[in-house]
C-alpha cells in the first residue's frame, strides 16, 4: 500500500494524481510499445536474414549487405517514430514548474537588491 | 568495372611533424579554459548550489542534446567499437542497432519525471533524489555503487586521453622536455616505472584540465565542453566517412571485397639468420611486414622482429631439418596468415604493387603453430553476415541471443546511467526535452552507423592488423660501422632504459639508433649535436652520472654507465672523430638538409634493416 492509497482510504476521496504523472504514464506506454516493436523487428529481421551461410546470394543495397540495409531502415523508421512521439505525444505539462522558476528568480532578485 | 583501391605505402613512411595536432590541442585547451572562465562568471551571478551542480536547471535543447550525446559516446565509442567493426565486419551494425531506440527510451522513459521531481523536491544530485524516494540505508548503497561504478567507467576515458595526447604530441621538444622532467620526478616511485613518461604527462595534462574546468565552472563548464566535443565528434566522423569512402572506391566495392575475405589464421613466427661470426649487425623485420613462403602462403607480422638472440640451433617445429651452427633468431612474433586465394591476390596486386617484398638478405622464417578462427574459418562471407567471425567462440561474435541482449543493453542501460540522469535533471522545460529527442535521433544516426561504414572500409584498406603487438624493451649492441665499433639501437616501447638493466649483448630500437660512443661519454649533450634546443629531432636525454666515460670501443659500457637513456625520436650520435662525426658536424649547420638526411636514414634503416647499409645509402 503506497502513500496515495493511504490518503484515499483516509479521506474516502478518489485518488487525485498529478496530471504530469498521468501524462508520463501514458507516454511510457508509447515508449514501451515503440521500443518493443523496434526490438522485435530488428532482432527478428536480423535473425532471419543476417544469419545465413550464403552471403553471395544476398544483394547489396547502397553498398551494404541487404540485411544490414534493412536494419538501417528500421533505424530510420524508429527515428521517425521517435520524432512523431517527441512532437505529438509528449505533453508540455510543466507550466506550474515554469511559474515556480519565475517566482524563485523574482525572490532571488529581490534578495540581491536588498543585499 | 570495380574501382581499384588506392595502394598504401607499406614501407616505413615519413611521418610529418604533427603541427596540426599541436595547434588543435592548443586551440581546444584555450577554448576549454575560456568556457570554464565564462562558466565561472555565470556561476557568480546565480545561486551557487543550483548553478554549480545543475547549471541552474536551465539548459537549452542544443546544450542538453550535445552534453547527453557526448556523455553517451565514451572512449569505447571511438576506441573499442571501431576495433570490433574492423575485426568482425558488418555484424556490428546489428550489434549497435539498439542505439536507434536510445533517444526514445533514455529520454522518454525517465527524462520528464526525473526533471520534474528534482525541481519539485529541489534535489541537485542523484543520491539526494534517490534518498528522498527511498529513505534509509538504501541510498547509501546506491551512492556507493554510483561512486564505484562511475570511477571504473572513468578509467578508460582518462587512459585514452593520455594515450592520444602522447601520440599526438610526443614529437615536440616541449613535450619531450616535460616528459623527461616528469620522468625525473617519478624516478623514485616504483608504481610509475612501467609507464611511459609521455603517457603519464598526457594523463596529468588531461586530468588537470578536467579538474580545473570542472572546479572552476561546475556543471555548466562540463556541459559547454561537452557541446564542444559533440560538435567535434560529429564533424570528425562525417569528414572521416567521406575520406574513407573516397579512398576505398565506394561502399559497394568495400562490401564486395569484404564478402570474399576469409578470417585469417593467427600464429607466431620466428625470424632467424645464420651467424657469420662473433659480430653480426642486428637485423630487424618491421612490424606489419608482409612476407610469403615458397608454397604461396602470405603473412603479415603484427609486431617488430629483432633478430638478435644467439642460439646454437635454429628454431624448429620438428618438421624441418635442423641447421647446424650458430644462428641469430628473433623472439616469437605475432603473425597473421591471410586466407583465401582471392584475398591474397588482391593484397599482392593492389596493396603490394604486384610483388610481396622479400625479407632482409639471409633472413629465414620459421612458422610456428597457426590457429584457425573458431567460427568462420575457411568461409567467405562471414564478414558480411551474422554472427560474424570469432577467433575464440564457435558460436561466432554475435549469436542472436547476444544481439537481443545488446539491443536492450544499449537502449535501456543509457536511461539509468547516473551521468545521464543528472543531465536529465538539468534541462529547463519539457519543450527542451522534445527538441532534444529530435536532435539526438539525428545525432546518433550520424555517429554510430557511419562508424560502422568507416571501419568496414578500414579493413579493406588496411587488412589484417588484428593483434596487439608486444614491444620488447631491450637493447642490441655491437653493430659495426667502418673501423668504429658502434652502438646501434632502437627503443621499442619508448620506455626509459636504465643503464644497469641494459643487456649488453642486445640493443633494441624502434625510434632511434645510436652510432658511436664517445659523445655519450661526453655528458648529457653531445657537442656533435649542438644544442638540443636547435632541433627537436636530435634530442638525446641522458640522466645519470656526469662522470661516466668509456672508450669508443665499449659502447655498451658507456650506455650502462650513462644511467638512464631516454630517447623520443630518430637521432644519431656519432663519435667526435671519424667519417660519421664529420658528416654530422657538417650537417649541423644545415638544419633542413640534416632533417631530410635523418628521414632518409630512418627510411633506409627500415627498408634495408642493416645499419651499415644505411650508411652506404646515406653516402657516408
Amino acid at each position: 500500500m503506497n502513500s496515495h492509497q493511504q490518503t484515499a482510504d483516509e479521506t474516502d476521496d478518489p485518488i487525485q494524481y498529478d496530471p504530469s504523472y498521468l501524462n508520463s504514464l501514458r507516454e511510457l506506454k508509447y515508449v514501451a510499445v515503440i521500443g518493443t516493436l523496434a526490438l522485435i523487428w530488428t532482432v527478428a529481421y536480423g535473425g532471419f536474414n543476417g544469419y545465413v551461410s550464403d552471403a553471395e546470394s544476398k544483394p547489396l543495397f547502397f553498398g551494404m549487405p541487404s540485411w544490414v540495409a534493412w536494419e538501417l531502415r528500421s533505424w530510420v523508421i524508429t527515428s521517425l517514430v521517435t520524432l512523431w512521439f517527441a512532437i505529438f505525444i509528449i505533453r508540455e505539462d510543466d507550466d506550474d514548474l515554469l511559474d515556480l522558476d519565475i517566482a524563485d528568480n523574482d525572490a532571488r532578485t529581490d534578495d540581491e537588491e536588498h543585499a | 568495372m570495380m574501382p581499384s583501391i588506392v595502394a598504401l605505402p607499406l614501407a616505413a613512411a615519413e611521418i610529418p611533424t604533427p603541427t596540426a595536432a599541436l595547434v588543435t590541442f592548443i586551440v581546444y585547451s584555450i577554448a576549454v579554459v575560456l568556457l570554464a572562465v565564462a562558466s565561472q562568471v555565470v556561476l557568480q551571478k546565480r545561486a551557487f548550489l543550483q548553478e554549480y551542480f545543475l547549471g541552474s536547471r536551465n539548459l537549452g535543447w542544443i546544450a542538453f542534446t550535445l552534453t547527453f550525446a557526448a556523455t553517451s559516446a565514451s572512449a569505447g565509442s571511438f576506441g573499442g567499437f571501431p576495433a570490433l567493426v574492423y575485426n568482425h565486419g558488418w555484424v556490428l551494425g546489428f550489434w549497435i542497432a539498439g542505439y536507434m531506440a536510445v533517444p526514445l527510451i533514455s529520454l522518454g522513459l525517465m527524462g520528464k519525471r526525473l526533471n520534474r521531481i528534482s525541481k519539485v523536491t529541489g534535489a541537485i544530485t542523484m543520491p539526494e533524489l534517490i534518498g528522498l524516494r527511498f529513505p534509509g540505508f538504501a541510498v547509501r548503497i546506491a551512492t556507493g555503487m554510483i561512486i564505484v561504478l562511475l570511477s571504473i567507467y572513468l578509467v578508460p576515458q582518462f587512459k585514452m586521453a593520455g594515450v592520444i595526447l602522447q601520440s599526438l604530441l610526443h614529437d615536440f621538444a616541449f613535450w619531450q622536455s616535460a616528459s623527461n622532467a616528469l620522468q625525473q620526478m617519478t624516478s623514485d616511485l616504483p608504481m610509475f616505472q612501467a609507464d611511459d613518461p609521455g603517457y603519464l604527462l598526457g594523463l596529468l595534462v588531461f586530468s588537470s584540465m578536467v579538474i580545473v574546468y570542472t572546479s572552476l565552472g561546475g556543471f555548466r563548464a562540463v556541459v559547454w565542453t561537452d557541446v564542444l566535443q559533440g560538435i567535434v565528434m560529429l564533424f570528425g566522423v562525417m569528414g572521416l566517412l567521406l575520406l574513407t569512402l573516397k579512398q576505398v572506391g565506394g561502399l559497394g566495392n568495400a562490401t564486395q571485397t569484404l564478402a570474399k575475405m576469409e578470417p585469417p589464421r593467427l600464429g607466431k613466427a620466428i625470424f632467424y639468420t645464420a651467424s657469420t661470426g662473433p659480430q653480426v649487425d642486428p637485423i630487424r623485420v618491421p612490424m606489419d611486414s608482409w612476407f610469403e613462403t615458397s608454397d604461396g602462403r602470405l603473412f603479415r607480422t603484427n609486431a617488430t622482429a629483432y633478430i638478435d638472440q644467439k642460439s646454437e640451433s635454429p628454431p624448429s617445429d620438428g618438421t624441418d631439418e635442423a641447421i647446424v651452427g650458430t644462428v641469430l633468431a628473433s623472439p616469437e612474433i605475432k603473425t597473421v596468415e591471410i586466407q583465401g586465394d582471392a584475398e591474397k591476390e588482391r593484397i599482392r596486386n593492389q596493396l603490394l604493387a604486384g610483388q610481396v617484398p622479400a625479407l632482409p638478405p639471409g633472413v629465414e622464417v620459421k612458422l610456428l603453430e597457426f590457429d584457425a578462427y573458431a567460427y568462420g574459418a575457411g568461409r567467405t562471407g562471414v564478414y558480411t553476415t551474422a554472427p560474424g567471425p570469432s577467433f575464440k567462440s564457435s558460436a561466432g561474435f554475435l549469436p542472436l541471443s547476444l544481439a537481443f541482449s545488446f539491443f536492450l543493453f544499449w537502449s535501456i542501460g543509457g536511461s539509468g546511467q547516473p551521468s545521464n540522469m543528472v543531465r536529465q535533471m538539468s534541462f529547463d522545460r519539457v519543450r527542451t526535452l522534445k527538441r532534444s529527442m529530435v536532435f539526438l535521433t539525428f545525432y546518433f544516426g550520424a555517429i554510430y552507423f557511419p562508424l560502422v561504414l568507416i571501419f568496414v572500409c578500414g579493413r579493406v584498406l588496411v587488412p589484417d592488423l588484428i593483434r596487439t603487438p608486444i614491444n620488447h624493451g631491450r637493447l642490441i649492441v655491437d653493430g659495426r660501422l667502418g673501423r668504429e665499433r658502434t652502438l646501434v639501437g632502437r627503443l621499442a616501447d619508448r620506455r626509459p632504459i636504465r643503464g644497469g638493466d641494459v643487456d649488453r649483448r642486445q640493443l633494441h630500437v624502434d625510434d632511434f639508433f645510436i652510432a658511436g660512443a664517445r659523445c655519450l661519454s661526453a655528458g648529457r649533450r653531445s657537442r656533435c649535436l649542438g644544442s638540443n634546443r636547435e632541433d627537436p629531432q636530435l634530442r638525446l636525454h641522458i640522466h645519470g652520472r656526469n662522470d661516466c666515460h668509456a672508450g669508443g670501443d665499449q659502447p655498451a659500457q658507456v650506455l650502462a654507465n650513462a644511467g638512464r637513456v631516454y630517447v623520443r625520436r630518430s637521432f644519431l650520435v656519432v663519435p667526435g672523430s671519424g667519417v660519421p662525426g664529420r658528416l654530422l658536424a657538417a650537417l649541423q649547420h644545415h638544419r633542413s638538409f640534416m632533417r631530410n638526411a635523418f628521414r632518409l636514414l630512418h627510411l633506409c634503416f627500415d627498408v634495408r634493416n642493416r645499419v651499415s647499409d644505411v650508411w652506404e645509402i646515406a653516402g657516408v
